[in-house]
């Protein structure tokens, strides 16, 4: 592309660069408060006086955190949700989506089940018998719930059906000349060929099993299977619209506060995943833009 | 063993116990009682309906309440009879969700929820061992699972219902034991006499408040009357230095506040108020332990909102749309706009609110007797000279009004699948926390025993009061009020610990004809005493020493049968529209649309019922 | 085409059915079977009768639904908010990615990118909690508006703009993120075009104009159809973790108001039929939009 050099591209290279800087700024502010927060005095940070750097810097906080066994119990327990679920999820909505891809010629039944997945997309019988159901199959306070109870992420599986359904149908066909059966051809074939989308899906499963929290609160019964999230929400929440204390519980509001632990403990919280999302990040951009936009 | 086999050994057991307590005419009519027990759990219904239309009025055998007067003297702390302080046979399991503190850090290694100090006691003593079925960390994860459990009908034997909309809700859908049969028959003396202390011949609040369409079905909490006693706090050290009286009225507390922004002593606002999700003022469902809101300010406006009023002419009115209200919103909302008023009332939540009071910039705030001490412990962590204290505000013709509450806030439910002794060992548990709760170690927080529930007489905190500072002025000796000495009594359940560890807080320098301040005593030594002792004598204070002019009472404290649909809708009304006036939201010119509207989206209809179920 | 002999014994739709099989029995147990509690929304519920033995009311639950003011207050909340968003989601990362795209030097241009994703991976239990300070009296917002002297502002409590504050932080979670698609259809369009313009001498931003914005039209008509199944969306997470009883008349969407019906106020019909009004509702939308998709860009999502 030819550069032109006029003063009036000069000066919007000038903006564009502050515009953008701003805007990286903004973004990376949350994780920096959350930082400055928890490295600061525990009386400053319990008095909200903490805006741009730490008060009265300190490490005391994160020497807390080292011997809080509730805390790495539940980081433990979200690190095993997430690379079981992971792994159960990829496998079964790989399955399902070659299926999927097919035409309905190919494959009769596809019709149908590809309407059952999009009503069950959008129709839910809400909370109430989503946990009877979940407590009539005996899964409560069960690790195997935070892993199934969430069923299946639907608009993952359209993600990988749309990539799979806009490989190139001659690599199939060859395979099949070659005598391949379906299975052969999926996990030998179409998922070599998909390692985009399929890191793509990885990424969004994991960063949705790590930061679900619902599920823990509703679904386990003692803060010892909490997962990470749910912990960290129980210390950091705000009493909802609509509720109201008792006694004890404004004396516990009143004199527990340690806003700097907290805030120590949703930083280490954030980091597991801002680790891991640049690395997956090269796939990302045509992950999802070839299982969501069509050639 | 099958239920029915068990109730009989058990009528059988509490037949010969009684007998050796003596006092024939009673074991007779209470033998009858517990061998109802038996069938209670499948017809009782009836049963307790009938106690409650014909309280008072013969003591009838199939459950009217038993008078504390008829029962033996309990056995003394830490020992068994054969009545309310039996140990089981078997040991008897009780399930139970509750809520913890997931931060607190005061239970020793290895202990739990339902293995601690308590449970331990209750399991080796009584054979009543509390198991864990879930736990929930913060008061809106609790009423979620709560929630959710009574939805799906499998509430845990035993659940404390955290306001009476749960109660009546798990009660309707079937849900709870009936429990009057147990808690008649089961209840300690002591829970007696506390429980006669909430009315008279009967008749009385703590029961009625736990029946729900003519069912008993749930432990009572009984809370001190001062816990709905609302009073302003405020820097004494600073109105000091600033030389100003303490203020009475509200155009005073105004002129407090004011001086205190302009000396700097209080930068950013001057008065500190609710967290997101707060009220400004307690209503008749939460009448109590309103901390942070305005409540003080609307009595002194003479404005009584939230509650079922009755005026001259009989007729019932709400509270709120009223002119006297009216007036104290505007007040509030001047307030406001002057930065008196924390701006981020409301908003600020997890507690926020109090950042100000705690971190010393902020020296006016509004509550119950509580509020100081146990309320705000870090403020004198932070600043062992910050001299808060406790004051009513007066209306301007010099009246101080109060607001009463309901006699508890808390229900502790026991679910229909219990047998007839897992109904009783609760009640026994109960009997046992009541008695021997202050014999426990203070220093593990009390949030940790299972099911704990609160029965105190009515007047603990005033009665405690003037005792203790009777031991102060040499009036009566620490001594006196332990076991056996000659002031002892049951009623009072703290007040043997407490009279012992008052040494350890109040320093020997201080002069007890003069008002205790935070220099007279010790914060670090004992810290839970200090913030007990802070709440007591300073504030407690008003509400000890000053006798109210009038006592203004809701006409009902619950939602009655037909009332929550239309509750849902005005409640939610009523609270965003006062809140928008005080910050200016919304204009007070549009007072009267609020009440026009509150009245037509089912404010009327809802005091039609009322009306008509007082009517009787 | 014709088959090897070895697997004919099973035709291939068995295989295909047996590769859906896990998946669909996940979705049966989880997903289909608690849609029976949809019943509830027709009932009287009471929990030890269940959903088959609680009486019947018909649309009774619905038709009180629709006489309260705060669930049509909440119907209209939703709708504001979530068409906003739904609009600006698609313009916002547009622009990003063209201002974006301007950029040269290839370090600052991935750092940036990589920095903006990162409010994605935030969960709104925790940024709500930051954003309620970062715009609190104490909070940056405030404290950059007082070096110039201005403020103090508390957009927390102003139900006037709360709205725009909902819409506003959910663009910036997910403008970086959202930027995605239109990066990658930037890098599609053909470089030939831009040199043919330059040769021709249009400048940069002619050349934008009339190749990059046209170039992008087909990822905006195809993203705002499928966009279009959101707009009873307005995102339960972030509402019920901002907002205050001060904004509520302006940020109550049907999603809170259903929670607070069913968990806080114990209301479970009502809740149950708020919600169930809700799918169907959703469900005539993504039909609609996915048939218009087909329609006017030739695409199929199912």
């Amino acid at each position: 592309m030819v550069e032109t050099k006029t003063v009036g591209s000069r000066v919007f290279k000038v903006i564009n660069y502050i515009i953008l800087t701003i805007l990286a700024l903004s973004c990376l502010y949350p994780l920096w408060y959350e930082l400055c927060v928890s490295l600061s005095d525990k009386l400053a940070a319990d008095g909200g006086l903490v805006t741009l750097y730490p008060i009265g810097l300190n490490f005391k906080s994160y020497e807390l955190i080292m011997g809080d066994g509730a805390f790495w119990n539940s980081f433990m327990i979200s690190v095993g949700r997430v690379v079981i679920g992971t792994l159960w999820t990829m496998v079964v909505i790989i399955m399902m989506a070659y299926p999927l891809s097919k035409s309905s010629r190919e494959y009769k039944p596809r019709t149908i089940l590809m309407w059952i997945l999009v009503f069950c997309m959008l129709f839910n019988g809400g909370t109430i018998p989503w946990f009877i159901t979940v407590k009539q199959y005996g899964l409560l306070d069960n690790f195997w719930a935070l892993v199934f109870a969430g069923s299946v992420p639907v608009f993952n599986v359209l993600l990988l059906m749309n990539f799979f359904r806009n490989l190139p149908a001659d690599i199939e066909e060859a395979a099949l000349v070659d005598g391949a059966g379906p299975w052969r051809i999926l996990w030998q074939i179409i998922v070599p060929c998909s390692v985009p989308v399929i890191a793509t899906v990885i990424l969004f499963t994991s960063v949705g099993y790590w930061n679900e929290y619902f599920q823990g609160l509703v679904l386990m019964n003692k803060e010892t299977n909490y997962p990470l999230q749910t912990y960290i929400r129980q210390i950091t929440v705000q009493i909802p619209v609509g509720v109201t204390l008792t006694t004890e519980q404004y004396q516990q509001l009143a004199q527990n506060s340690n806003k700097a632990l907290e805030a120590a403990k949703v930083f280490i919280a954030m980091i597991p995943m801002l680790i891991v999302y640049p690395f997956l990040q090269k796939y990302f951009v045509s992950g999802i833009t070839l299982g969501a936009v069509k050639g | 063993m099958s239920k029915k086999i068990i109730a009989a050994l058990l009528a059988l057991a509490m037949v010969i116990g009684l007998a050796a307590c003596g006092n024939g005419g009673n074991t007779s009519s209470t033998a009858e009682e517990s061998s109802k027990t038996e069938s209670s759990t499948a017809e009782s219904s009836t049963d307790a309906g009938e106690t409650n239309t014909d309280e008072g009025t013969t003591i009838d055998a199939t459950g009217a309440w038993i008078p504390a007067a008829e029962h033996e003297d309990d056995a003394i702390p830490g020992e068994n009879d054969d009545r309310a302080f039996k140990k089981f046979e078997n040991t008897v399991e009780i399930t139970f969700g509750q809520q913890v503190d997931p931060v607190d850090t005061t239970l020793p290694e290895g202990d739990s929820v339902d293995n601690n100090q308590y449970t331990r006691y209750l399991e080796e003593k009584f054979n009543i061992k509390y198991v864990c079925e879930w736990t929930a960390g913060n008061t809106a994860d609790f009423q979620q699972k709560l929630s959710l459990a009574i939805a799906s009908a499998s509430l845990p034997n035993s659940v404390i219902a955290p306001n009476r909309n749960y109660l009546v809700q798990a009660a309707r859908a079937d849900l709870l034991a009936d429990l009057w049969p147990a808690f008649n028959g089961y209840d300690s003396k002591q829970v007696k006499e506390i429980v006669e202390t909430t009315g008279t011949d009967g008749d009385y609040r703590a029961i009625s408040n736990c029946t729900v369409d003519d069912v008993f079905c749930a432990l009572p909490n009984i809370t001190v009357d001062t816990d709905g006693v609302y009073i302003y706090f405020i820097r004494q050290d600073w109105l000091d230095e600033l030389n100003i009286e303490a203020p009475k009225t509200y155009s005073e507390l105004k002129a407090a506040a004011k001086a205190f922004m302009e000396s700097g002593k209080s930068p950013d606002y001057a008065i500190a108020g609710i967290d997101n999700g707060g009220r400004t003022y307690s209503n008749f469902l939460q009448s109590s332990n309103n901390g942070y809101g305005f409540d003080a300010l609307y009595q002194a406006f003479n404005a009584t909102p939230g509650y079922f009023l009755r005026d001259d002419a009989g007729k019932i009115y709400w509270g709120t749309t009223t002119d006297e209200m009216k007036a104290a919103v505007a007040e509030l909302a001047e307030w406001y706009k002057e930065g008196l008023i924390n701006p981020e009332i409301g908003v600020t939540t997890n507690g926020d609110n109090a950042n100000g009071v705690k971190n010393g910039t902020c020296g006016i705030f509004m509550g119950p007797w509580w509020s100081l001490g146990y309320g705000n412990g870090d403020s004198f962590k932070n600043d062992p000279t910050a001299d808060w204290q406790a004051y009513p505000l007066y209306t301007n013709d010099g009246e101080w009004n109060i607001h009463m509450k309901d006699v508890g806030t808390t229900y502790t439910m026991l679910s229909k699948d219990c047998t007839a002794e897992q109904l009783e060992a609760a009640v026994i548990a109960n009997n046992v926390l009541v008695r021997d709760e202050s014999t426990f170690d203070t220093s593990v927080a009390i949030g940790w025993y299972p099911q704990r529930n609160v029965i105190a007489a009515a007047d603990e905190c005033e009665y405690e009061y003037n005792a203790l500072m009777g031991i102060l002025k040499g009036e009566a000796t620490v001594e006196d009020y332990q076991i056996g000495g000659a002031k002892y009594t049951t009623l009072y359940k703290n007040l043997a610990n407490d009279a012992a560890t008052l040494s350890e807080v109040i320093s020997e320098d201080y002069d007890p004809s003069k008002e205790l301040h935070v220099t007279d005593m010790d914060v670090m030594t004992n810290n839970g005493q200090f913030n007990r002792f802070y709440a007591i004598f300073v504030g407690d204070r008003p509400y000890a020493t000053i006798e109210p002019d009038k006592k203004i009472y809701s006409e009902v404290y619950y939602t009655l049968d037909g009332m929550d649909q239309y509750w849902t809708q005005v409640s939610d009304l009523e609270d965003q529209t006062i809140l928008q006036m005080i910050t200016g939201k919304k204009s007070i010119d549009e007072w009267d649309q609020f009440c026009a509207d509150w009245h037509a989206q089912g404010g009327d209809k809802i005091l039609e019922i009322v009306e008509e179920f007082l009517a009787g | 085409m014709e088959k090897t002999k070895t697997r004919k014994a099973l035709p291939t739709w068995f295989h295909y059915s047996l590769m859906c099989l896990p998946g669909y029995i996940w979705l049966f147990m989880f997903s289909i079977v608690p849609m029976v509690g949809i019943v509830m929304a027709f009932q009287n519920f009471n929990p030890s009768k269940g959903w088959f033995g609680s009486p019947w009311v018909g649309l009774e639950n619905f038709e009180f639904l629709w006489t309260i003011p705060d669930a049509k207050r909440a119907l209209w909340n939703t709708l504001v908010i979530a068409v906003s968003k739904v609009i600006l989601n698609i313009i916002v990362p547009m622009t990003f990615a063209l201002l974006l795209n301007e950029i040269k030097n290839m370090k600052f241009k991935k750092g940036v990118q990589t920095i903006v994703y990162l409010p994605h991976f935030i969960s709104w239990v925790l940024l709500g909690n930051i954003i309620t300070n970062m715009l609190g009296t104490k909070g940056i917002l405030n404290y950059i508006l007082g070096l110039f002297g201005a403020g103090p502002v508390m957009p927390m409590t102003e139900p006037s703009t709360f709205q725009g504050l909902l819409v506003g932080t959910d663009i910036w979670k997910e403008f970086g993120y959202g930027a995605v698609v239109y990066l990658a259809a930037l890098t599609g369009i053909d470089l030939s075009l831009y040199e043919a313009a330059a040769i021709d001498g249009a400048n940069r931003w002619q050349s934008t104009w009339h190749i990059t914005l046209p170039g992008l039209v087909p990822t905006v008509v195809l993203l705002t159809t499928l966009a279009m199944g959101n707009v009873l969306n307005a995102g339960f997470d972030q509402v019920f973790n901002m907002y205050n009883q001060l904004v509520i008349e302006t940020a109550d969407i049907i999603d809170t108001y259903v929670y607070r019906l069913g968990i806080v106020k114990l209301q479970f019909s009502l809740s149950t039929a708020a919600g169930l009004f809700k799918s169907v509702v959703s469900f005539i939308l993504v039909v609609t939009s996915y048939a218009l998709a087909y329609k006017f860009a030739d695409y199929t999502i199912f």
